[in-house]
């Protein structure tokens, strides 16, 4: 992506991507049966993602106390920059291999949700590497 | 005139622990054999690229089966009756079986994953009949692999085993092949992927007795893809130096199915081996 585009993990990367899954043909397969919320650490950063046949239908920087959702999937910003790299390293690859080999990446809470949706999540997050991680 | 693809398939009976199986195998080329051996919940599909590769097929007889419970090998009878749980000596008994009922001499065998892991086994307990092993994306002991998830009735185990094993593979790999991987995965049976999972997570462990295999009568390779994180090319590379004799590479841009997700790159690893192996059998014949 260009230099132009907003950086991860600021709000307006997050509408991006809202975009771009809501014009996604394999998304309009496959997302329809995907209802998640998911949320995304980032160092102490929290962005929740309300997700509603297989768009993202709300975003929710910093969820205050009377939110709930089912799974979060926490790193560090270095970690997820370098699993929005377009060739991202070995073990930066996908959700399932950092959680795997990263140690300071996981995914918490109802992992059976994560796993249920995986098919769509691995789309959306493929999308979101398309986006890339944007510019300083 | 039809266009046909060089590969043929067809129907052999085996005695296996498990009765009697008929089971499906496709094989293209002529000369020695090269027996190809799927991944975990996967079948022989995954070899069509490398049975279509003239280079390989004018010196090799390559041939690929089914398991019994994967592809076109139907499982025996009773199945429904029974947790499917892959055991280290029934998949050692499947391969040998495959071997001498199809009357191949020293064949070398190429194995993927669980099939990467179990050629060791092959090499260490029947070196006198396997005349080579290459071990794909193996190591001594896969820790981790064995999960319930794909039997949960609430998860969708078709769609979620292709797509866990989707990100095995490395981004550089085309896209196409990737999506290939992904289709032939969704079609494994209900429970297959995991009770393949079961033999090399659970029932093997070769730790403490690679110096059991004897490379000098039955050569040992192993190939790793730098982007698998269930085998990785360091556990491969730990497991050939413990097997004195052994030789290991790791593959640069490739993950856990190199002959699927990028035939052309996995090729650049895999001919030299082929040669190698055969300037060996050259040697051998000479001697």
């Amino acid at each position: 992506m260009t230099a132009s585009q907003p950086r991860f993990p600021r709000r307006e990367w997050f509408e991006t991507l809202r975009e771009v899954v809501a014009a996604d043909a394999e998304m309009g397969v496959i997302g329809r049966w995907c209802d998640l919320d998911l949320a995304l650490a980032v160092d102490d950063e929290l962005v929740l993602l309300l997700v509603r046949a297989g768009r993202i239908a709300g975003i929710v920087p910093e969820p205050d106390l009377g939110a709930s959702w089912g799974v979060t999937l926490r790193g560090t910003l270095e970690d997820w920059r370098t699993f929005l790299q377009p060739v991202p390293p070995p073990f930066y690859t996908d959700v399932l291999a950092m959680n795997s080999r990263v140690p300071s990446f996981g995914i918490e809470g109802d992992r059976r949700a994560f796993v249920r949706h995986l098919r769509a999540l691995g789309r959306m997050f493929d999308l979101a590497r398309r986006l890339g991680a944007g510019s300083a | 005139m039809p266009e046909f693809d060089p590969i043929t398939g067809r129907y052999v009976y085996l005695d296996t622990a498990g009765g009697r199986a008929r089971v499906f195998f496709e094989e293209a080329g002529s000369g020695r054999p090269l027996v190809c051996l799927h991944t975990a919940g996967s079948d022989s599909r995954q070899y069509r690229h490398l049975m279509c590769d003239p280079e390989v097929t004018s010196r090799w007889r390559v041939l690929a089966f089914d398991l019994p419970h994967h592809g076109r090998s139907l499982p025996p009878e009773g199945w429904w009756e029974e947790e499917y749980l892959l055991t280290r000596d029934a998949y050692v008994g499947a391969v040998m079986a495959f071997v001498r009922a199809m009357g191949l001499e020293r064949p070398v065998v190429l194995g993927c994953s669980m099939g990467g892991a179990v050629v060791l086994d092959l090499a260490r307990l029947h070196g006198g009949e396997v005349g080579a092993v290459i071990g794909l994306e193996g190591a001594s002991k896969i820790e981790g692999r064995f999960l319930d998830w794909s039997v949960m009735p609430d998860v969708d185990g078709s769609a979620v085993a292709a797509s866990w094993t989707y990100g095995l593979m490395a981004p550089q790999s085309p896209e196409p092949s990737r999506r290939e991987v992904w289709w032939t995965y969704s079609q494994g049976g209900p429970g297959i992927y995991r009770g393949d999972t079961y033999f090399y997570s659970v029932d093997w462990d070769l730790r403490g007795r690679e110096g059991e295999i004897d490379t000098r009568r039955c050569p040992v390779y192993l190939l790793t893809g730098e982007y698998d994180y269930a085998c990785t090319a360091r556990e491969s590379e730990a497991t050939a130096d413990a097997i004195p004799g052994a030789k290991f590479r790791k593959m640069e841009g490739i993950g856990h199915f190199p002959m699927a997700e990028n035939y052309p790159r996995f090729r650049e690893y895999l001919i030299p081996v082929l040669e190698e192996l055969e300037q060996g059998e050259t040697g051998l014949r000479n001697a």
